[in-house]
């Protein structure tokens, strides 16, 4: 990641014209933007279409970014507004409470785009996926990688399709306590 | 079953696409009832998509490109717009000081337009709440001319040539004859600024025409709203009733066969009936004859029997033959086979085509097809695809699943528009890594007609819709009101230049006389 001074650099490159500062501001905030929108978005919205949307948002309005102030804040604030646009944007689809998210489910991932980013959380759940055994990674890769249904899955595994959701279930909890521990203990 | 175990099951369900409306309200109650569960279910859905951010590909630069080309694509983007204003040609000293003054209250003036951005979560853009279903000659102020099968945002439209029907997303059939100036508000309302509208709404109750006098509201009818450039408004009711409703007014019933003009007066005055009914109308409208607007067709009109698949290479609108997937492509599950097996009879029935049909045995096939003409999605660019499939009724071991999906040749894992029946016969659409369920259920045995429409935009939502049609179910001449399945809006770039299609299961499946054409015609008929 670089520093405050050399984002600023970054920054006064893109405004001189110079497209070479832009793409090193986008590899600098790739993922940290990636992992915020992800984590926010509400249920049936495009992450990487919003994560993308910042920063052509961002870029387009660099010029009024007030130098020395904090840059990641601010490229924080136009995701967060993408996040609460597209929340917006899905809520006035007729029936997509009935099709993808549960209101309250909805309402408390918007409330938690208001929060600051936990940056940290994806490096955990890198490390937690990490810690789990081969025959698991394989299961989460088919799911999450490949985006195999489980009828799919439970073939390959050899798995009844009931004993892939448990495990799934089981899995996504592990991950989840890993999670916690971590951020109890680095946050102690 | 304890209630924890109960939370297990509804939540996976929903992770996985599978939760039917009663689990899906049961999931609600329980979110809503318990904040502690509320929080923990937040919490599992953020890890939920992390995992999936974690596991997309492993081309580490595909969001930096695709980001970079996006900026670039982008007409009011920042490259354009630095190219333009870069390195200024000097200036005399007191004019620079000028320029100065003048750069200082820009900058002003956007930082204040910058801090309103900031401080108030911006609108959400315009969403799409209507289709363009039947144009003879039309031409529209802004965009010209307009493919039928386009989707239609909310916003002022002008028609200022020809003629015109539009089908809202609330099943109200608008035609409208130029010239016409209306805004579409939503799925369900329009607000006539001018022009002559004749509306359908028998599958649309409530669906409302506003006018500068008042507004017509439907109770399940036929009627026909005018509105000159001075703003006197005629109400005819062609059949049923509607409801002429003003503010502070009580609300007047108007009933079929009644014609009342709104001018002067605000209770207005009976005139003649007049106007053709709305089905002369809509047959009236002779659509534009679009070349080509057949774009790819397969009937596998090839001997029956087994043959290689790179044999297998009649039909239109295609770069070569079928193929099997590249080592690349099919990652750690290789095709056990190369061959395909084409049946000697075609879904169509006997003596409507000279072709057999594909035969999907009762193993994992995959079989691409690059196509000639992609699917671009970055385009303003409406697609129908039609296909016949058959799928026998499992007896045992595994149920059979049929994908046919588009992807990209680039981004062959991540770019992807499909349309497939899982085991579970409820058909799905496929879009990059999300599943849209239908809640309709189709039972295998029949041979069933889906018609796919893929509608894209280059500067705004992308749709994708499916329906399945039953044997005996007519089809119709436009494109239906209400899909069996579709998407949410979504925006992407995707040029998707391959076909693939999927069988697996242990029950055989048949697959025939793909279309893939411009209009709903193209691919129907």
């Amino acid at each position: 990641m670089i520093g405050n001074d050399g984002l600023e650099a970054q920054v006064r490159r893109v405004r001189e014209g110079d497209p070479a500062g832009f793409e090193a501001i986008l590899r600098a905030f790739e993922w940290p933007i990636r992992t915020f929108v992800v984590a926010h978005c509400p249920p049936g919205g495009d992450a990487d279409d919003v994560a993308q949307r910042t920063f052509i948002e961002a870029f387009k309005k660099i010029d009024v970014y007030r130098e020395g102030t904090d840059f990641r804040a601010w490229l924080f604030s136009i995701a967060k507004y993408q996040v609460l646009a597209e929340a917006t944007r899905l809520r006035r689809i007729a029936d997509y409470h009935r099709r993808y998210a549960p209101v309250a489910l909805a309402e408390e991932l918007q409330r938690r785009a208001e929060s600051v980013a936990d940056a940290d959380r994806l490096d955990r759940l890198r490390d937690c996926l990490g810690a789990l055994n081969p025959q698991a990674r394989d299961i989460l890769g088919q799911r999450y990688r490949e985006g195999l249904p489980l009828e799919e899955i439970s073939r390959r595994s050899g798995r009844t399709v009931g004993a892939l959701k448990k495990y799934l279930f089981t899995l996504r909890a592990r991950l989840h306590d890993c999670i916690a521990r971590k951020t109890a203990t680095e946050t102690a | 079953m304890t209630p924890d175990e109960r939370f297990e099951e509804l939540w996976t369900a929903y992770l996985e696409g599978d939760l039917d409306a009663a689990g899906f309200d049961e999931l609600q109650q329980k979110l809503a009832s318990d904040p502690e569960l509320l929080r923990h279910a937040a919490d599992l859905y953020g890890e939920h998509r992390l995992l999936g951010l974690i596991h997309q590909g492993d081309d580490a630069d595909r969001f930096v490109r695709a980001t970079l080309a996006r900026a670039r694509r982008d007409r009011e983007g920042f490259v354009a717009a630095v190219s333009d204003s870069v390195r200024p040609a000097p200036a005399p000293r007191r004019r620079r000081v000028l320029g100065y003054v003048a750069v200082a209250a820009a900058a002003f003036l956007v930082s204040i337009a910058v801090q309103r951005l900031l401080s108030t979560p911006p609108a959400a853009p315009p969403g799409p709440v209507a289709t363009l279903i039947r144009a003879e000659g039309a031409r529209w102020d802004r965009e010209g001319v307009l493919p039928e099968g386009r989707r239609l945002l909310q916003g002022r439209l002008r028609l200022v040539e020809g003629k015109a029907a539009i089908l809202f997303d609330s099943g109200a059939v608008m035609v409208l004859a130029a010239p016409a100036d209306l805004d579409l508000e939503s799925r369900g309302r329009a607000l006539l600024h001018s022009g002559k509208v004749t509306v359908e709404a028998s599958e649309a109750y409530g669906f409302t025409v506003r006018t500068p006098k008042g507004e017509v509201v439907d109770l399940g009818t036929e009627f026909a709203v005018a509105v000159e450039s001075g703003g006197a408004t005629e109400v005819h009711v062609l059949q049923g009733e509607v409801a002429w409703e003003r503010p502070s007014e009580k609300t007047r019933l108007l009933q079929g066969g009644q014609a009342v003009r709104f001018d002067s007066t605000p209770e207005g005055r009976a005139v003649p009936l007049t106007g053709k009914g709305f089905k002369e109308l809509m047959q009236s409208i002779r659509p534009d004859v679009r070349e080509q607007a057949l774009i790819a067709y397969e009937g596998f009109e090839v001997p029956a029997g087994t043959i290689e698949s790179s044999q297998v290479a009649g039909g239109i609108g295609f770069k070569g033959p079928w193929r099997v997937r590249t080592p690349e492509e099919a990652g750690k599950d290789p095709d056990p086979s190369t061959a395909m097996s084409i049946r000697p009879d075609s879904l169509s029935g006997p003596g409507a085509s000279r072709g057999g049909s594909l035969l999907f045995p009762a193993a994992r096939t995959f079989r691409l097809r690059p196509l000639a003409q992609p699917i671009d999605l970055g385009r303003d660019e409406v697609t129908y695809i039609s296909f016949l499939l058959r799928q026998e009724p499992a007896t045992e071991g595994e149920p059979s699943f049929f994908r046919l999906t588009f992807r990209s040749s680039e981004d062959f894992r991540n770019q992807v528009v499909g349309f497939g029946m899982p085991p579970q016969r409820r058909p799905a659409i496929y879009r990059n890594r999300d599943n849209f369920n239908s809640s309709v259920a189709f039972d295998s045995g029949p041979i069933l007609l889906w018609v796919c429409k893929i509608a894209a935009r280059r500067d705004g939502p992308d749709e994708v819709f499916l329906k399945i049609f039953r044997p005996g179910e007519p089809v119709g001449t436009r494109e239906p009101g209400t899909w069996t399945n579709q998407t949410s809006p979504f925006s992407s770039d995707a040029r998707l230049d391959l076909l693939v299609v999927t069988g697996t299961g242990q029950s055989p499946q048949s697959f025939d006389e793909l279309r893939i054409g411009r209009t709903w015609s193209s691919v129907t008929k």
